[in-house]
């Protein structure tokens, strides 16, 4: 089971990504279970992620975000947050935590 | 749909705003060539937003009945942080230098 970890600054705009992902994922079957988080409320999320992926917003986050975990912290391209593609990200996760 | 216009402009200025403190960061460190680099790829980044942006005012100048709901405020918020980001990055680079 993948646990993605979708961080934004506040959690309005991930609110829609969210569902997107929520549904490719479902699609594939039963190996993700995807998460939204502010960036507030990091701390308390991120232990229990397979990986962390950032809004556009708050890429700037990325070096902080990285120091309190092991697994990869990436930001999703403009592209695909602006196009709430779900499938693009749902695939990027799992590549990013294939071993 | 008014959903994907607000994401795209979220995702737009959302990078942009990344950019701009990222280069705030830079100038800290003293990387000023790098600082410069990264705000003019915040600029890049905004001017693609304000193209959305352009598009939502001509559609409210033409009388089109404009879908408001909390996400296109979110979006219209983010919009307005990232400029002051745009204009406060130059000045906290010129600070940084004189420092």
């Amino acid at each position: 089971m993948v646990k993605i970890l979708l961080v934004c600054n506040a959690g309005i705009s991930n609110t829609l990504l969210l569902k997107r992902i929520k549904e490719e994922a479902d699609k594939k079957g039963n190996i993700c279970e995807v998460k939204s988080t502010s960036m507030a409320n990091v701390s308390e999320n991120i232990s229990e992620a397979n990986i962390v992926l950032l809004a556009p917003q708050v890429a700037f986050e990325r070096e902080k975000i990285s120091k309190l975990t092991n697994v990869p912290v990436e930001v999703i391209s403009t592209q695909a947050y602006a196009n709430l593609d779900g499938l693009a990200i749902t695939e990027y996760a799992l590549k990013l935590t294939k071993k | 749909m008014m959903k994907l216009t607000s994401m795209e402009l979220i995702a737009h200025v959302g990078e942009a705003k990344s950019k701009y403190i990222s280069a705030i960061n830079k100038a800290k460190e003293s990387q000023y060539e790098e600082a410069q680099k990264l705000c003019l790829e915040g600029d890049s980044a905004f001017s693609l937003g304000h193209k959305v942006h352009q598009e939502l005012l001509t559609s409210m100048a033409n009388g089109e009945d404009l879908d408001i709901d909390l996400l296109l405020i979110h979006a219209q918020d983010q919009l307005m942080s990232t400029e002051l980001f745009r204009t406060l990055s130059r000045e906290f680079i010129d600070l940084y230098k004189r420092i």
